[in-house]
């Protein structure tokens, strides 16, 4: 194989990348929603969310009892994603923040593709994040557990101006083409009428 | 008739394009079993114009079903869920990712990771296209050592290949060329 001959694969290669993928339908190119500005978003997470972890941890807090919700569990998330009404867990309506580090080394692609549908797909409002490089080691350390599969998913009432602050730096994110398989629910409505109080006394005479 | 070269182009864009986005339209369309035809219809497009597909895309099982052939859609026609399997024999369990299909009921694991019970951090990341080979390996030699790889990833390098190949032509020209001459002779 000569480099002339690299050299044409490689451009075909892009060609495709560019043919395939930045197809405004299918929109693969911007899969994952671009932040704006990186720096600061990824230090507003750490101030007001790692840091706060860090201190209820280091307070001993159980879990339950935390003001805000924290899972680092792939099946965890999927299924909290999944069911618009959990029961009445104040995880329900609180915002959703999914933080992902899809840059980092040790975190495979293959694992994190669905993530971007399936938070475009969830029933409930979710904001995705994709982290910068080196931000899972921080968050290793901050929440000492082993975030395998590199996303985190956090909820609570006091999250909701972090991720408004967030929201604004974030790309909405454009899948067109799952548009027309996402779920909506059926506008029922309950139409208000009368019933007699009293059963019909006649029948009961007759036998 | 025949087109230009930016005419040939433009239309491998569009043709492709099309084909693409009818793989994605289908799951709306309430025909889930046309998938594998329109996919297969898609393969053979790009394999006439010779292009090569981003992994992410070609990948067996993760983009699209390995049995049918339906674009995965998380909560629409897929379940995904992390399973682990205790290997009790090398005392290390595989994470690996479930994807079941919700069309055809069929199930496939990418991504297998082995976790080392003792020291859960040390992840030995792989993807699934070498998920075959890993087996392979298990079954082989459980243990590859640090050298042993170092050789193979040196072997395996462009340059070498290519000088492998030269030699090998040499070789080759050489003995035709002796053979020839006894011929001759």
């Amino acid at each position: 194989m000569s480099l002339k001959n690299l050299d044409k694969q490689y451009a075909q290669r892009r060609q495709t990348y560019r043919a395939v993928l930045d197809n405004p339908f299918t929109n693969e190119g911007s899969l994952w929603p671009h932040v704006k500005d990186q720096q600061q978003v990824w230090e507003l997470i750490q101030t007001i969310l790692l840091a706060r972890c860090r201190a209820l941890a280091d307070a001993e807090v159980p879990a339950p009892e935390w003001p805000l919700g924290i899972t680092t569990s792939f099946n965890e998330i999927v299924t909290l994603l999944q069911h618009e009404n959990d029961d009445n867990d104040q995880s329900n309506r609180s915002p959703l923040l999914l933080l992902v580090c899809n840059k980092d080394h040790g975190v495979s692609s293959v694992v994190l593709q669905q993530i971007p549908l399936l938070a475009y797909m969830s029933p409930r409002k979710v904001t995705l994040v994709q982290l910068p490089r080196g931000a899972l080691a921080t968050i290793q350390t901050q929440l000492k557990s082993d975030c395998t599969e590199g996303l985190l998913l956090a909820w609570g009432d006091e999250l909701q101006s972090l991720v408004n602050q967030i929201t604004a730096k974030i790309d909405q994110p454009q899948l067109p083409w799952l548009d027309q398989v996402k779920f909506e629910p059926t506008a029922l409505k309950l139409l208000k009428t009368t019933a007699p109080l009293k059963k019909p006394v006649e029948k009961a005479g007759k036998k | 008739m025949s087109m230009n070269r930016s005419q040939a182009e433009k239309f491998k864009d569009i043709h492709l394009n099309h084909k693409y986005n009818l793989i994605h339209m289908l799951p709306s369309t309430e025909v889930p079993a046309l998938s594998g035809f329109y996919l297969k219809s898609f393969y053979n497009g790009t394999k006439r114009y010779r292009l090569r597909l981003p992994e992410s895309i070609v990948e067996p099982d993760s983009k699209f079903c390995g049995n049918c052939g339906a674009v995965r859609i998380p909560l629409f026609n897929t379940d995904m869920s992390i399973t682990e399997s205790n290997n009790e024999a090398t005392s290390e369990s595989t994470r690996t990712l479930q994807y079941t299909c919700l069309h055809c009921k069929n199930q496939a694991q990418v991504a297998p990771v082995r976790v080392q019970k003792q020291t859960p951090v040390n992840v030995k990341q792989s993807v699934g296209a070498k998920e075959e080979e890993q087996k392979q390996d298990k079954v082989n030699k459980k243990t590859s050592s640090a050298r042993e790889r170092a050789k193979k990833r040196k072997k395996s390098t462009l340059s070498d290949m290519l000088s492998q190949k030269n030699e090998e032509k040499k070789s080759k020209s050489f003995s035709l060329s002796l053979e020839s001459m006894i011929q001759n002779d």
